[in-house]
């Protein structure tokens, strides 16, 4: 019997070089078709376990992950995108609110209501500046008053005082 | 479909030549973005699969030039937990036993890539994993078929030798 495969020849034969002399040897010597059972037993093993690490890896991705490329690519849309999305959001919000409003136009109550509520609301403000108008005076608390200064009529304090609100 | 079809392999091919996870996946996507670039580029005179695996050698290269003292990480292999992975070999071993010897069978074949070069890791990964012909692996990689045949030599006996097997 010739002498056992060399590194080499183990080499060859897996990778499909095999020569006659190797496949005369391999037919007689037990030990070495061992070894080159479990030698391809053993990389079969790595190449299925690491496939499936492979996949599961891939798998187990975030499917909007952003990496350094998808970076890149999405620089260029990115705005766009920012602003498709803020339109939805108002398209969204004004259909909400145009149901919401078309609900309480069909009770003519509650639209009647509104209006006048609004302009009583005015009113109300403008009777409670007056009268906090008349209080203070009454107090005649005027800071060019209490200070001593002589009050041109138009300093910020007098100006502000006359800011009524106006009606619609 | 191209994408879902070479992508794993890819992944792998780079994962476990470089032993860096997460520059793989970035070097898998930077393969794709540049071959989806490229398409009109292709000619058809090779597989699409032997077209990315180039794309994907480039990329590596381009990284290795802008980190080389990080790049090539044999002890990050050691990263890659595979037991997991072996668990997936559940439906295609017969019995525990078998199950449990398939996954010490792959990781020693992951511990002895450890002590390779990485281009012998990628010659033996291209070879015996992704059964790729020499003459495939020679065109590219762009290495000599007598180099190429080197590595696979130098690669298997080192293989060979951490599984124990070395007469």
């Amino acid at each position: 019997m010739t002498p056992h495969l060399t590194d080499e020849q183990v080499a060859d034969y897996l990778s499909g070089e095999s020569v006659k002399t190797t496949e005369t040897h391999l037919a007689e010597c037990a030990a070495c078709r061992g070894e080159i059972d479990r030698l391809r037993a053993s990389l079969r093993a790595f190449d299925q376990a690491s496939m499936a690490w492979s996949e599961a890896r891939i798998g187990s991705e975030p499917v909007s992950k952003p990496g350094r490329v998808f970076s890149r690519m999405q620089s260029g849309w990115r705005p766009l995108a920012a602003g498709t999305l803020a339109a939805a959001t108002a398209i969204v919000f004004t259909l909400l609110f145009t149901v919401h409003h078309r609900r309480l136009s069909a009770d003519g109550n509650v639209r009647a209501s509104n209006i006048s509520d609004s302009t009583a609301e005015i009113e109300r403000d403008n009777l409670l500046l007056r009268a906090i108008d008349e209080e203070l005076d009454s107090l005649d608390l005027s800071p060019s008053k209490m200070y001593g200064i002589s009050s041109t009529g138009d300093d910020p304090y007098t100006r502000r005082r006359s800011g009524l609100r106006s009606t619609p | 479909m191209l994408v879902s079809t070479h992508r794993a392999r890819l992944l792998r091919l780079v994962t476990f030549s470089t032993g860096d996870q997460d520059l793989a996946e970035t070097v898998v996507q930077d393969c794709f973005l540049k071959a989806y670039r490229a398409r009109e580029s292709f000619r058809g005179d090779c597989s699409v699969s032997t077209w990315l695996y180039t794309i994907a050698l480039n990329v590596m290269r381009d990284y290795q030039r802008l980190q080389k003292p990080h790049f090539w990480k044999s002890a990050g292999l050691t990263a890659v937990d595979l037991t997991d992975a072996s668990s997936a070999l559940a439906s295609q071993e017969p019995s525990p036993e078998t199950r449990m010897l398939a996954g010490e069978q792959a990781n020693r074949v992951q511990l002895a890539l450890k002590s390779l070069s990485p281009k012998q890791r990628i010659v033996f990964i291209m070879r015996f994993l992704d059964e790729m012909e020499l003459q495939e692996i020679s065109a590219t990689t762009g290495m000599p078929l007598s180099t190429v045949k080197t590595h696979i030599r130098r690669a298997m006996k080192a293989v060979r030798s951490r599984l124990g097997g070395a007469q």
